[in-house]
């Protein structure tokens, strides 16, 4: 996959509300934004871009396990204001189908809209140095969900939601009080994990299994997305060259 | 995921489910995520999971889909709690458990109620572009997936999408333009569509429910009561 979907029952709840608390914030944002355009060419587009998102998730793609999502794309094609609001459409409706968490949808929706803030930043930019849009929308789309990713993991080494931290805790006390410490673990409490002590060892070690196991999955998503990304991009150059066009002044 | 499908079990469904009323679905949802949620131990977030099949079960022979739609969660939330399987198993199983949970609550909720229930619930507190966009962006897609379907059907009739896995993708970001280049003339459509029908800042929904009857009572006792029987194991 080159996106992951946090679910449900795994982000403490300070963390759901700042999310939500964010994503409200860079709504308001983007709707400012929006507020000059004409509503009636705005709301279409965003629909639009969001049932396309939606269908790139259904195509049957012939590796195992993965779906488009074609974020960067939309931020190409919307820029960021309406990308951001078409990001926020696509994980409602993704939430409501069990694809990612309900109560996370703002994270969710934050790690979407950042790639297509991404999308749209990195296609300018790489689009002044490469001649094929094909290389640029590639390497947009892989740097925008590598980026993403790493963020996705800084949300989650940002929650604490190691449980190495408990254990640590619960032993260091248990030793104390008791002399058979060995089994009681089983018996502890788990507690959420943003209230556990910080034991920036044990911390570290299991981020980076994590990591891993998140990096080197991602990776396959990231090429499949930005080859499907790279063709789409250079099939609508040739046929439509003006909704890709970076120097466009309606895009914000 | 297959949002046709959803939207076929959600509009032709006859379950107990179906007809209870959707904003008391929406509450009974929303309570048992919160219990799912709130579960800290695996055996209070395995009591949860059961009251959410409990719950699901009333969806009768769709219960299966249900629990289909709610592994996918568990896929993301197995990813998570990998790293954790040997330093901490029991907070991995609870993880793995809440995320089915909520998973299946969110999923017999849409396999039950058509989506303009629920977007109407929504749209109560989103503001008028989200909304309308999360309307529109729901009708777009049937449309654009029958272009899409047709469009494959065509390359499959042709001799398929290539032999490498490369060749494929290729045709499939090729196929996804021609979708792409489609969309924005229907957007064009839709746009003056809206000028005709007078599109003032926002869709209205004329959604009127009926009074609750003693299934919707009984939905929301059971849903708070399994929140209640959580938060005491806590």
């Amino acid at each position: 996959m080159s996106h992951l979907h946090i679910p449900d029952g795994l982000i403490p709840l300070p963390w759901i509300l700042a999310g939500i608390g964010l994503t409200v914030l860079l709504v308001c944002v983007a709707l400012r934004a929006l507020s000059m355009r004409d509503r009636a060419r705005v709301v279409p587009r965003i629909a639009t871009l969001s049932a396309l998102m939606l269908l790139a998730m259904g195509l049957p793609i012939p590796v195992l396990g993965y779906h488009l999502n074609l974020t960067v794309l939309t931020g190409m094609i919307a820029g960021p204001a309406e990308g951001f609001i078409a990001a926020l459409v696509v994980n409602l409706i993704l939430a409501l189908t069990a694809h990612g968490g309900i109560t996370v949808v703002g994270l969710n929706a934050l790690i979407g809209g950042l790639e297509v803030c991404l999308g749209w930043l990195l296609w300018r930019s790489c689009r002044r140095v490469f001649r094929r849009p094909f290389a640029a929308a590639a390497i947009a789309t892989v740097v925008a969900l590598l980026i993403s990713t790493t963020a996705m993991l800084g949300i989650v080494a940002g929650t604490r939601i190691n449980p190495d931290l408990a254990l640590h805790r619960h032993s260091h006390a248990e030793l104390a009080e008791h002399t058979e410490p060995a089994d009681d673990h089983e018996h502890a409490e788990l507690e959420e994990p943003a209230d556990h002590e910080h034991a920036p060892g044990s911390d570290v070690g299991s981020l980076k299994a994590f990591a891993a196991i998140v990096y080197s999955a991602g990776a396959v998503g990231w090429a499949v997305e930005a080859l499907v990304v790279g063709s789409i991009a250079e099939f609508i150059t040739k046929s439509r060259p003006d909704m890709l066009d970076p120097g466009s002044g309606r895009r914000v | 995921m297959d949002v046709q499908f959803i939207d076929e079990l959600a509009a032709n469904g006859r379950t107990p489910l179906h007809d209870a009323l959707p904003w008391v679905k929406i509450a009974a949802s929303a309570t048992l995520l919160a219990a799912s949620i709130a579960a800290r131990t695996p055996s209070a977030a395995a009591a949860a999971a059961a009251a959410v099949v409990m719950f699901a079960s009333a969806s009768r022979n769709q219960l299966r889909h249900a629990v289909a739609m709610a592994l996918y969660p568990v896929f993301f939330a197995g990813l998570f709690a990998l790293s954790w399987i040997r330093s901490n198993p029991l907070l991995a199983l609870t993880v793995v458990i809440r995320s089915f949970s909520a998973g299946l609550v969110a999923a017999t909720l849409i396999t039950t109620t058509p989506f303009v229930d629920v977007f109407a619930a929504i749209s109560r507190v989103m503001p008028a572009i989200v909304s309308d966009a999360l309307f529109m962006a729901y009708r777009s897609f049937f449309i654009l997936v029958d272009e899409l379907q047709d469009l494959l059907r065509a390359v499959r009739l042709r001799g398929g999408a290539g032999r490498s896995i490369m060749e494929q993708l290729r045709t499939y970001g090729q196929v996804l333009g021609v979708v792409i280049l489609h969309s924005a003339d229907m957007t064009e459509r839709m746009y003056r569509v809206m000028i005709v029908r007078g599109y003032s800042q926002r869709i209205q929904s004329a959604r009127e429910w009926p009074p609750p009857r003693p299934l919707d009572y009984l939905l929301i006792a059971y849903a708070m009561t399994v929140l209640g029987l959580v938060l005491a194991l806590r």
